[in-house]
C-alpha cells in the first residue's frame, strides 16, 4: 500500500508540533514559562508596592513597567536556547533520524523557527498573564491597547531573534561555537556594540581620523541593528517602547527610522539569516 | 524497474586548513544498479566507503560528482519523494528528544502519512515492553530494533539498512534476517551494508563488494561461490605426519594444495576429493585425532578481492 504524502504544509506543521512537544518533554518549555512568569509576577508586585506608596497621586501602569525587562530577556532566551538546538540534534544523531523520515532540510529550518518561536512567545505571554491579576489586585492599572500592542511587538521580537539563532545553529558545527556566536550576537545587537562598527569603518575610510560630522550612512547602519529597528518599530506602535535601555527612539526619525521601514528591516533580519542558514545547510554533510 | 542507480559517484572529504588542506577520497566513480524486488548486499571492510555511499543515497552527504536516482527520483533535488517511499536504518542515529520508543514509531508512521499500528511494528521487532521507556536509555541493540521498526513504517518500497546487525544478539540478528525476507516477499527492495559475510550470504540475492572507495565486484551469491572455485578445505590432526603421506595425498585426483606443520595437514581440494583424502590418512600408520572440513567460503573471496591477493 502506497499512500499519498503529507504535502509541504502538512510536514511543516507536523515537524513544528513535534518540536514544541520536544520542548515540553525535556522541560525546556516549563523552565522558560516559569522564568517569564516569575519575572512578570515580580515586576507586577514591585509596581503594586510603588502604587501603594505613592497612592493616588501618580497612576502606575503595569505594561510599561514590563516592557524593558521582557524586551531584554526575549533575545537572551531566543539566542541562548535556540542557537544550540540544531547543533545538538546534529551531534546526537537525531537529525539523521529526522532526515531519514520525509522531512526536507527546509522543513527542519522553518519548523525549528516556528516551534521555538511558539515556545518563547508563549513564555512572554505567560509573563503578561501572570502579571495582570497581581497588578489588578494591588491597584496597578492596565492599559488594554498597550497590553495588546506590546504582545504583538514581543511576538515580532521573538521571531526575529529566533531566526538569527536558528541561522547560528545551522551554520556552526559544535555547540561551543554556537553558544559563543549566540553570546556575541547578544552583545553586538542588544548592548549596542553594533553602533561602534560604522564608527570603526568611518575611521578607516577617512584615513584613520574621525571627521567632525558623521556622514548620513553611519546613522543608517546604526538603524539596521535589529534591536534598534525593533524599538523604532515598536515605539511607533506603542510609545512606551521608547524607554528601552540602550535604544532610544530619535525625536526626528529619518525615513529608515520610521516604524514601517524598521518593520522591513526586521523582516530582513528574519528572512536574511534564514535564507543564508538554509543555503549553507542544504549543502552541508551531516 | 530500477530501484537504485549510482552513476559515476565520487566523494572527496575536504578539510581546509590555513597552512595546508587535505582531502580523503571516500568513493571513486561508483556505478551501481539495483533492481526492484532484490535483496542487495553491500559489502566491504571498515572504511571502504559503504556508509558514504548510503549517506549520498539518503542525501545526508553531497557527492563531489555524479548522481544517484532512487525509485525514479534524483536524491539531491527530490529527496523528500524518495524518503516517503523508503525506510531507513541509518548509521550514527540518535533519539529525537526525550521520546519513548513508541512515540518514535508513532512519529515515523505519522510522518509517512501511513496507517500502521505501532503495536504491530513493535511486535515484529520484539520491542513490546521497552517501548514505554525513553529511547536515550536504550542499549545499542534495543535502539537498533526500534530503528528497524521505524524503517518499516508505511510499507516502504525500499529499505536501506546501514549495518543492520550492529549490536544485535543472535536472536535479534535472526529476527532481522526474517524481516528482510518478509519485506522482500511483500515486494520491497532491500539494500543493506555489512562487513559480516554470513549476514549477507543468508539473505542476499546479489552483492557488491566495495574496497577503498571502488566497486570491486557486483555479482550474485551463487555465481560468486563458483568464482571462488568450489574449493573445500580439509584439516586433519594426526599423531605424526608419515613421510609418504604428502605424496600419497597429492596423487589423489582433485587435490590442489597441501600444507603441513608436522602434526596437521591442510588440504585444499575439490569437494569430491574430501572422502579419499580422509580415507588415505586413516589408512596410514599415524592415528587421526581430529578431522574438520569447510566449504568454499565467501570469506576467502572477500579476503582475496579486498586485499588484492590472488
Amino acid at each position: 500500500m502506497s499512500q499519498a504524502g503529507l504535502g509541504f504544509l502538512g510536514r511543516l506543521l507536523l515537524f513544528t508540533r513535534e518540536d514544541v512537544q520536544d520542548a515540553v518533554r525535556d522541560r525546556q518549555a516549563h523552565v522558560l514559562v516559569g522564568m517569564f512568569a516569575l519575572l512578570g509576577a515580580g515586576l507586577a508586585y514591585a509596581a503594586g508596592r510603588t502604587a501603594r506608596r505613592t497612592s493616588a497621586q501618580v497612576d502606575i501602569e503595569l505594561v510599561s513597567q514590563l516592557l524593558a525587562p521582557v524586551t531584554l530577556l526575549i533575545p537572551l532566551v531566543a539566542l541562548g536556547v535556540v542557537a544550540p538546538a540544531l547543533v545538538e540534534k546534529r551531534s546526537t544523531g537525531s537529525l539523521t533520524v529526522l532526515l531519514g523520515l520525509p522531512f526536507s532540510r527546509q522543513t527542519v529550518v522553518l519548523g525549528t523557527l516556528l516551534g521555538r518561536s511558539i515556545v518563547i512567545a508563549m513564555s512572554a505571554l505567560a509573563a503578561l498573564l501572570v502579571a495582570a491579576p497581581i497588578a489588578l489586585v494591588m491597584g496597578v492599572s492596565i492599559d488594554g491597547t498597550l497590553f495588546a500592542g506590546s504582545l504583538l511587538a514581543f511576538f515580532v521580537l521573538t521571531i526575529t531573534f529566533t531566526a538569527i539563532a536558528v541561522a547560528i545553529s545551522v551554520v556552526t558545527k559544535t555547540s561551543t561555537r554556537a553558544s559563543f556566536a549566540a553570546f556575541s550576537a547578544y552583545v553586538v545587537f542588544v548592548f549596542q556594540l553594533w553602533t561602534v562598527l560604522p564608527q570603526i569603518l568611518l575611521y578607516v575610510v577617512s584615513g584613520f581620523t574621525l571627521p567632525e560630522t558623521s556622514p548620513p550612512w553611519v546613522d543608517f547602519v546604526v538603524a539596521l541593528n535589529p534591536m534598534t529597528a525593533f524599538t523604532n518599530f515598536a515605539g511607533g506602535l506603542v510609545p512606551a517602547f521608547e524607554n528601552i535601555p540602550f535604544h532610544a527612539v530619535p525625536d526626528n526619525p529619518a525615513v529608515y527610522e520610521r516604524p514601517l521601514f524598521a518593520f522591513v528591516i526586521l523582516l530582513g533580519w528574519i528572512g536574511g539569516p534564514l535564507c543564508f542558514g538554509y543555503l549553507r545547510f542544504r549543502k552541508t554533510d551531516l | 524497474m530500477v530501484a537504485i542507480e549510482f552513476s559515476g559517484v565520487s566523494k572527496r572529504y575536504k578539510r581546509r586548513g590555513i597552512i595546508r588542506s587535505n582531502s580523503v577520497t571516500a568513493l571513486r566513480n561508483v556505478d551501481l544498479t539495483v533492481e526492484e524486488g532484490e535483496v542487495f548486499g553491500f559489502l566491504g571492510p571498515n572504511g571502504a566507503g559503504k556508509s558514504t555511499a548510503i549517506d549520498i543515497m539518503l542525501d545526508y552527504v553531497q557527492p563531489t560528482s555524479g548522481s544517484v536516482r532512487v525509485l525514479g527520483h534524483d536524491v539531491q533535488t527530490d529527496s523528500v519523494s524518495v524518503r516517503e517511499r523508503t525506510g531507513v536504518l541509518p548509521d550514527g542515529y540518535g533519539p529525537i528528544g526525550e521520546r519513548t520508543g513508541r512515540e518514535h514509531v508513532e512519529f515515523a508512521i505519522e510522518s509517512k502519512n501511513a496507517t500502521d499500528d505501532p503495536e504491530e511494528l513493535l511486535e515484529r521487532v520484539n520491542m513490546l515492553g521497552p517501548d514505554a521507556y525513553p529511547v536515550d536509555q536504550y542499549s545499542k541493540g534495543m535502539a537498533q530494533r526500534l530503528m528497524l521498526a521505524m524503517a518499516l513504517a508505511g510499507e516502504p518500497d525500499l529499505l536501506v539498512l546501514d549495518e543492520p546487525s550492529t549490536g544485535l544478539d543472535p536472536n535479534g540478528a535472526r529476527t532481522m534476517r526474517r524481516i528482510v525476507r518478509e519485506e522482500r516477499d511483500r515486494g520491497a527492495t532491500v539494500f543493506f551494508s555489512s562487513h559480516i559475510l554470513e549476514q549477507v550470504e543468508a539473505v542476499c540475492d546479489r552483492v557488491a563488494i566495495l574496497d577503498a572507495g571502488q566497486l570491486v565486484t557486483v555479482d550474485s551469491i551463487d555465481h560468486l561461490r563458483e568464482t571462488v572455485g568450489g574449493m573445500a578445505r580439509v584439516t586433519l590432526e594426526l599423531s605424526q605426519v608419515p613421510a609418504d603421506a604428502l605424496d600419497r595425498l597429492s596423487s589423489i585426483d582433485g587435490v590442489a594444495e597441501l600444507e603441513t606443520n608436522g602434526t596437521t595437514i591442510e588440504v585444499a581440494c575439490e569437494n569430491r576429493a574430501k572422502a579419499p583424502v580422509i580415507a588415505a590418512c586413516h589408512d596410514s600408520p599415524a592415528t587421526v585425532s581430529n578431522v574438520s572440513t569447510t566449504d568454499p567460503s565467501l570469506d576467502e573471496l572477500f579476503a582475496t578481492v579486498t586485499e588484492g591477493v590472488a
